[in-house]
């Protein structure tokens, strides 16, 4: 979920009046946004640094609002403003307008087919007459930092650069080359590098090295020019130098490059809505044209309003509510969706703007519809939906063991599913190939390499961390382990293994077989070879030699019992005898 | 003396080919011909190497294109387009027939590239080989979904409630209060004409038996429910509230690919496990409860758990 940080004193401002945090949490609440946090950003750094770094920080108060992942429009001030005051029928939505400057007057943006193998896609607009002042500036890298975190995926998909338009000519020409044969000056640098060099240059920058990889290793990378030669930016790591924003600028040029054209569209849309506000004409954006490598145009920005028709019943039934046509159609123009009633009153044709890009169903505005009536006003019935309870039969089996292994003196334990690959092969004597287990591919540490094929180490893990505990300590488990299996679409099964151990100053074998018969009597099982179950010698590298029995029943080995090798006590860092039970108890449903 | 496997075949095979920069073998080639490995090919080519100027070898890097599973399905049966061309008969069907044919993964894929089902879908192509990579489960609604699927494939269609208390895991950075792995609980009901009022009812019910009554809905987002809300619940000691779970109303992207009948609604609900419980208990790391270095002591110590009283 995105956090927007915003200056409390600019918010209210915009919004034309002062709330208590209270109230203002509660206005979030409602809207479907979360304050987060109320800070500043002495107390960030603060909280990072320690306070000697914080002095002379600024103390003005921020609030970070969580903002949901599916709102490119609420990701700056300007956005969430705008769509709170519409919520509050405070102002109308803007009507946001392309204008399509005169035959050789606009701008034009030249994609050559070089850019196909590494960054195909390419829109662009431009913001006439714009106004910046600090704070306005401040917002507007922050929301395409915003917009480079959430939708475009960390500028894998798309990647966004502003540029000062009177620095640069057009027409622009979006293609890629070979490394050594890009030279410029990248922003914020003294002097010119190639992109070979800028590659080690930034490796070792905090923020941008972590987007090298997107372009390092093509042949070609992405790179736009103006009419004369200046590189505007290589996209998606650095704009160059020359053509960058500052608070004098007048008038923007924006390009989103990319591999998502969909999300490249809805990115420069964003942009351009939010901040066309400040243009001297405001909410008009001057369109841009594209010339693709097979010489067809297209105009940008889309700024395209769809309209569909949703019924009020499927609103009201949707929701539980009985609401008339037109009072839907106000809580949708409240959502910034607006509506009005058409044909004898029983349609609703519904107007998207382009900053809605989440609106991709009828549920969308049903949702919408909902939240301008208010969840909590939404009265709460019951379905009238007949249905005969049960539970999964190895879930039942499971809970009646439970109980009944309590009774028979032992402690539940919940051991983790995730270890390490020591834990069900090394320490307990085998060799990792022979157990089966799914391996994770990128385990954060040795504790989550693989998923556990025994639920023994987890139980021996438990009596390493309660050694003071009084003796004898009697754990068990009945629960999940994973093996792979081929016929299954995932490739694993998870089998319901019963795990038992006894640890004491004697190793109590005895008991463990006691408790094997108990848990075969609960199970209606005899002990009897023909139908019912029986144990053999056998040998188990997990096992003290001459003290390890398989158990068959149901015509199949269901598991093992035993007193466990010193070895295995050791590598689980304990110091007395341990026996130990493990069936699976599956064939027993 | 340098000896090694494949060193006199190899020596053999190149004796017959020009010296110099336009003659020479390939080592991918030459290992095929000679039935050797190519590291063992490697491998003499290096040792030939360090006797000094008995052979010249020189690194190159090559690509090849290789289809994927996708792409083999394709080259065999064609596109999907193509698919759905062949299948229609001759004189064309309605839209909506051949929607509800495409069950499965055709299905899914076509609406999150093209939409369908109402949808505008969003526009990115969707890969089946990405959809197919296996994880451990960061939620249960992925269970659920497959459980909804097998409904589906009933032959009349027939009202259900579910529920599922199980594991999961979650990537992320661990602290006091997160595990790699915990559990969540979840609820679904499928029938005709749910609302989100029935949703908020069922919720305002399932927590009055947790001990849970005072409860708020905030408006929230979930890729595959639509409305969503969070829920809150007042805790008296905190003095605030405090989100107790999540819930909404499955998409009609996910249901009716699967076959749902289209006036089946389907919602559902989940929280976590050891977060109530930790706030119930007033205890602060999350690895006193689950793991094992759980207190034993704590364990043979703890009173009944009565909720309702």
């Amino acid at each position: 979920m995105p956090t927007v940080s915003v200056r409390r004193d600019l918010l209210f401002r915009a919004l034309g009046r002062s709330y208590t945090d209270e109230e203002f949490d509660e206005l979030c609440f409602e809207f479907g946004l979360e304050l987060d946090d109320i800070t500043s950003e002495k107390d960030i750094i603060s909280k990072e640094k320690g306070e000697g770094k914080a002095e002379g920080a600024s103390d003005i108060v921020l609030y970070k609002i969580d903002v949901p992942a599916n709102r490119y429009d609420l990701l700056c001030l300007e956005g969430l403003v705008r769509g709170l005051q519409v919520f509050k029928e405070r102002i109308n939505l803007p009507r946001y307008e392309k204008i399509i400057p005169a035959k050789g007057e606009g701008q034009r943006l030249i994609i050559t087919e070089e850019t196909a193998k590494v960054r195909p896609h390419a829109v662009a607009a431009v913001l006439r007459n714009i106004t910046f002042t600090k704070e306005r500036y401040d917002s507007f890298i922050d929301l395409q930092e915003k917009l480079h975190q959430n939708i475009c995926r960390r500028r894998a998909l798309v990647a966004i650069g502003t540029h000062d338009l009177d620095t640069i000519a057009g027409p622009f020409t979006f293609t890629a080359k070979a490394p050594p044969e890009i030279k410029f000056k990248p922003l914020n640098q003294s002097q010119e590098y190639t992109a070979s060099q800028m590659m080690d240059l930034y490796r070792t920058d905090s923020h941008l090295r972590h987007y090298l990889h997107l372009i390092e290793n093509k042949p070609l990378y992405p790179v736009i020019y103006d009419n004369n030669g200046v590189v505007l930016s290589m996209p998606p790591i650095i704009n160059g130098d020359h053509s960058k924003i500052s608070l004098n600028t007048r008038n923007v040029f924006v390009e989103c490059t990319g591999t998502d054209m969909t999300k490249a569209k809805i990115v420069l849309d964003t942009i351009v809505t939010m901040f066309s506000e400040y243009c001297e004409k405001p909410f008009t954006v001057e369109a841009v044209e594209v010339i693709l490598p097979n010489g067809k145009t297209h105009i940008y920005p889309e700024l395209a309003y769809r309209k569909e028709k949703v019924k009020p019943e499927l609103i009201n039934k949707k929701i539980g509510i009985s609401e008339t046509p037109s009072s839907l159609a106000k809580l949708l123009t409240r959502m910034c969706l607006k509506s009005h009633v058409i044909g004898n009153g029983n349609n609703i044709e519904i107007e998207i703007p382009p900053t809605r890009a989440d609106i991709i169903h009828a549920c969308d505005i049903v949702e919408d519809a909902a939240i301008a009536y208010g969840y909590n006003n939404i009265q709460m019935t019951i379905p009238k939906t007949y249905t005969i309870a049960n539970q999964l039969p190895l879930n039942k089996l499971t809970e009646l063991l439970r109980l009944d292994l309590a009774a028979a003196g032992f402690t539940e334990a919940l051991t983790f599913a995730l270890c390490s690959q020591e834990d069900i092969a090394d320490k307990l004597g085998t060799d990792i190939s022979t157990t089966k287990a799914v391996h994770v591919a990128n385990p954060k540490t040795a504790e989550f390499q693989v998923a556990r094929t025994t639920l023994l180490p987890g139980l021996l893990k438990t009596i390493a961390a309660n050694r003071k505990m009084p003796l004898p300590l009697k754990l068990f488990e009945i629960s999940d382990i994973v093996v792979k299996d081929p016929s299954k679409d995932v490739g694993a099964r998870n089998y319901r293994h019963l795990c038992a151990i006894y640890y004491n100053k004697s190793p109590g074998f005895e008991i463990i077989h006691g408790l094997l018969d108990r848990v075969m009597q609960l199970l209606e099982v005899p002990p009897s070879e023909e139908n019912g179950y029986v144990i053999k010698a056998t040998e188990g590298s997990a096992f003290f030699p001459g003290r390890c029995a398989e158990i068959f029943a149901k015509g199949q080995s269901v598991g093992k019992l035993g007193v466990l090798h010193p070895d295995v006590i050791t590598k689980f860092e304990l110091t007395m005898p341990c026996s130990a039970l493990e069936i699976s108890i599956e064939p027993f449903l | 003396m340098v000896t090694g496997p494949g060193i006199p075949l190899l020596l053999q095979r190149l004796e017959r080919e020009p010296p110099g920069p336009g003659g020479g073998l390939c080592s991918l080639e030459a290992a095929a011909a000679l039935g050797l490995d190519h590291q063992t090919l490697v491998g003499a080519v290096k040792s030939l190497q360090a006797l000094g100027e008995v052979i010249e070898a020189e690194a190159r890097a090559a690509t090849r294109w290789e289809l994927s599973a996708e792409g083999a399905e394709v080259l065999r049966d064609g596109s999907p387009e193509v698919r759905l061309f062949r299948s229609l008969p001759a004189d064309g069907l309605p839209q909506s027939d051949a929607m509800v044919s495409r069950r499965g993964p055709q299905g899914w894929g076509g609406v999150h590239s093209q939409g369908g089902y109402g949808s505008q879908g969003y526009k990115y192509e969707w890969k089946v080989e990405e959809a197919r990579k296996n994880l451990l489960r960061t939620h249960t609604t992925s269970a659920s979904a497959r459980a909804l699927y097998h409904l589906a494939c009933q032959d009349k269609f027939t009202p259900v409630k579910y529920f599922s208390i199980d594991r999961v895991f979650r990537n992320e950075s661990l602290d006091a209060t997160h595990l790699a792995e915990f559990h969540q609980v979840e609820g679904v009901v499928a029938d005709r004409g749910l609302t989100l009022g029935h949703l908020m009812g069922t919720l305002r019910q399932f927590f009055t038996k947790l001990g849970i009554t005072k409860l708020r809905f905030k408006p929230a987002y979930n890729p595959y429910t639509e409305p969503s809300m969070e829920v809150f619940s007042y805790h008296e000691g905190l003095k605030k509230w405090v989100e107790v779970g999540n819930s909404g109303v499955f998409r009609p992207e996910m249901l009716l690919p699967m076959g749902l009948p289209e006036n089946v609604s389907v919602i559902a609900w989940g929280l976590s496990l050891e977060r109530p419980t930790m706030i119930k208990y007033g205890i602060n790391n999350i690895r006193e409860l689950v793991g094992h270095r759980v207190n034993l002591q704590m364990v043979y110590d703890s009173p009944l758990c009565r909720l309702d009283v």
